[in-house]
């Protein structure tokens, strides 16, 4: 018992950073859920910040990777990109959006 | 029967020549966007030619089309050309330009852009106030400050609401403020009721392919309703700094502008977005062109996105040199040597850069002075080698003569001494302390209103000065403006 001590605290400290990391990123899109504007909006910011990251900032490669990820989304009619950091969602339903993405931008 | 036959047969001919009559401008600038683009893919996807060197060679051939009037390369290798008959249409030639994976395909991208520069041409002609100083500066000392994220992300210290709003007191502008939640769309559409010689507006923006969006607010939780009670909104998304979450508002677009700032043409306005894609090139033909050929004198902002720092600190630049009486371009350039760039801060129309603001300064009401001898306010504004000034009164003014002070040194006593009658003014130089006997200039001065104008050649009246310190005085109304102190104008 005492030689396994290390390992649950180990195992603890896993399962808590995991945790962190998740409510930090915001949740991956599941194929069971009911596609909404709010989860599109949510969605595209966190796709786009993960792809900013992994594009060394390149803002108009990120967003063009956003606009792939979000037209394999359930519930999307089209997706435009529209400048360097603006997408413009149509949805199934005919609602439209346009995704200022990113943080640090005005 | 043959009458109903050749009837037919004239109704189908009369159809025809309408159409081809109400069609033919489009059709032949969709007719030449379609030959510029095929011939475009041709030379850059097929003889493998460089893709600047294609752009040239269709602005070239763009050139040679009796229908256009100008071809304007922007940034990212696109093309903005004008037509003879006032059709404009921006041609995404650059690989960057709308670079969605299942873009609709050139004709019907130029169809769109089109449709919605045609929904914003109806464009009443700028009626020109006759009062018009000759530089460009703003005719109206109100500002308006619209800050939709006041309690979002700040980069400078006070805010740069406070900075900007500071600046412009400095040059005697009244100013309004509209931060957060009134920063929305119904004091929006008032913009242009306000009769604001300076708008700043602080917010998200976006460049929408054509137009320009502009996020106002309040934020919204969850995705509002289309219909916002407004013409011209679009919803949109951004991320809400002040709640740590990407939040949805409604953002206002060119048609916003053209169907709310009708009511009053823009006092020579200067604009200024501090916002992304404020003045981008894929921006411009919407709500800035809109505002501009409605009386505005200028519209400056970044061609691209900006950051929160670039922006903040780019603003408290601008306005700073703004002051200081320099001219927009001047400004830009001033921001620009701060390296914080790209994006670029621009200007448009960019023939504007000699924009600059006025210098105000008012003067209450004396119950002593008859109103039509009693200073209300002075405009000052130099530009072009000479010193323009606007005297208004409390009533139309009835006077024989006014002095018109300027003190180029700095020591306390002017040099430069304006007589002002009723219809001239005579610029005389000090000879002795308090004498002023030598006349350098005579020339016009009008009234309109409760208004007195007139220029004077600046070297002729002030030598080699860069500085006048100017009051006005009135021996008979025995009224002052400023009552003490004196009001600065630059050369």
């Amino acid at each position: 018992m005492k030689r396994l001590f290390p390992v649950w605290i180990g195992l603890f400290l896993l399962i808590a950073a995991g945790c962190v990391n998740e409510a930090g990123a915001g949740a991956e899109y599941r194929s069971d859920e009911q596609m909404t504007s709010e989860i599109l909006a949510e969605q595209a910011e966190r796709k786009y910040a993960e792809y900013l990251k992994t594009n060394d900032g390149d803002r108009a490669a990120a967003t063009k990777k956003t606009a792939a990820y979000l037209r394999g989304l359930p519930g999307i009619k089209e997706v435009r990109v529209s400048g360097s950091d603006n997408l413009f969602v149509i949805m199934g339903d005919g609602n439209e959006l346009l995704l200022m993405l990113g943080k640090d931008r005005l | 029967m043959r009458f109903t036959r050749q009837f037919g047969l004239m109704v189908c001919w009369l159809l025809m020549s309408a159409g081809t009559v109400w069609g033919a401008d489009v059709a032949r600038i969709t007719q030449i966007a379609s030959k510029v683009h095929v011939d475009f893919n041709q030379l850059v996807k097929v003889k493998k030619v460089q893709l600047p060197v294609a752009v040239s060679q269709q602005r070239a051939f763009l050139l040679t089309q009796p229908e256009v009037r100008e071809v304007q390369q922007l940034k990212g290798n696109n093309l903005m050309v004008r037509f003879k008959d006032g059709n404009e249409l921006l041609m995404f030639l650059g690989e960057n330009s709308l670079g969605s994976d299942i873009q609709p395909t050139p004709i019907q991208a130029q169809k769109k852009v089109l449709q919605q520069v045609e929904k914003l041409t109806p464009i009443a002609k700028v009626k020109r106030p006759v009062f018009r100083m000759i530089p460009c500066a703003p005719n109206s000392r109100k500002a308006l400050i619209f800050d939709c994220l006041e309690d979002d992300a700040n980069m400078v210290s006070p805010k740069i609401w406070q900075q900007v709003k500071s600046d412009l007191q400095a040059l005697g502008y009244t100013v309004t403020t509209r931060l957060n939640n009134s920063a929305n769309l119904a004091n929006a559409a008032q913009i242009d009721n306000g009769e604001y010689g300076v708008v700043m507006l602080r917010g998200h923006g976006g460049d929408l392919g054509g137009d320009f969006g502009f996020l106002v607010r309040p934020w919204y939780t969850s995705y509002p309703a289309s219909n916002s009670g407004y013409t011209g909104t679009i919803r949109a998304s951004a991320y809400n700094h002040a709640a740590g979450a990407t939040q949805f508002g409604y953002i206002i677009t060119g048609t916003f502008s053209s169907t709310y700032w009708a009511d009053k043409t823009f006092p020579s306005t200067i604009f200024f977005l501090e916002s992304c894609h404020g003045a981008d090139p894929g921006a411009l033909p919407g709500m800035p062109t809109w505002t501009t050929n409605h009386g505005a004198s200028v519209w400056v902002g970044w061609n691209e996105s900006v950051s929160f720092n670039c922006g903040d600190n780019g603003t408290d630049l601008f306005f700073q040199k703004m002051k200081e009486q320099k001219t927009v371009g001047d400004a830009v350039n001033a921001v620009y040597a701060t390296g914080c760039r790209p994006p670029e801060l621009v200007v448009f129309p960019t023939n504007r850069g000699a924009c600059q603001l006025s210098v105000w300064k008012d003067d209450g009401n004396e119950s002593s002075v008859t109103n039509s001898r009693d200073f209300k306010l002075l405009k000052l504004v130099s530009g072009m080698g000479r010193l323009y000034a606007t005297i208004s009164f409390y009533s139309a003014p009835v006077f024989d003569e006014f002095f018109f002070y300027a003190d180029t040194n700095g020591n306390t006593g002017a040099e430069v001494l304006v007589r002002c009658h009723a219809n001239n003014v005579e610029v005389y130089r000090q000879t002795q302390p308090g004498l002023y006997n030598n006349k350098v200039y005579t020339g016009t001065a009008a009234k309109s209103g409760n208004n007195y104008s007139f220029s004077i050649p600046w070297d002729t009246a002030f030598g080699s000065a860069t500085t006048a310190n100017v009051w006005l005085f009135d021996m008979t109304g025995k009224d002052r403006l400023p009552n003490s102190d004196n009001v600065t104008l630059l050369k």
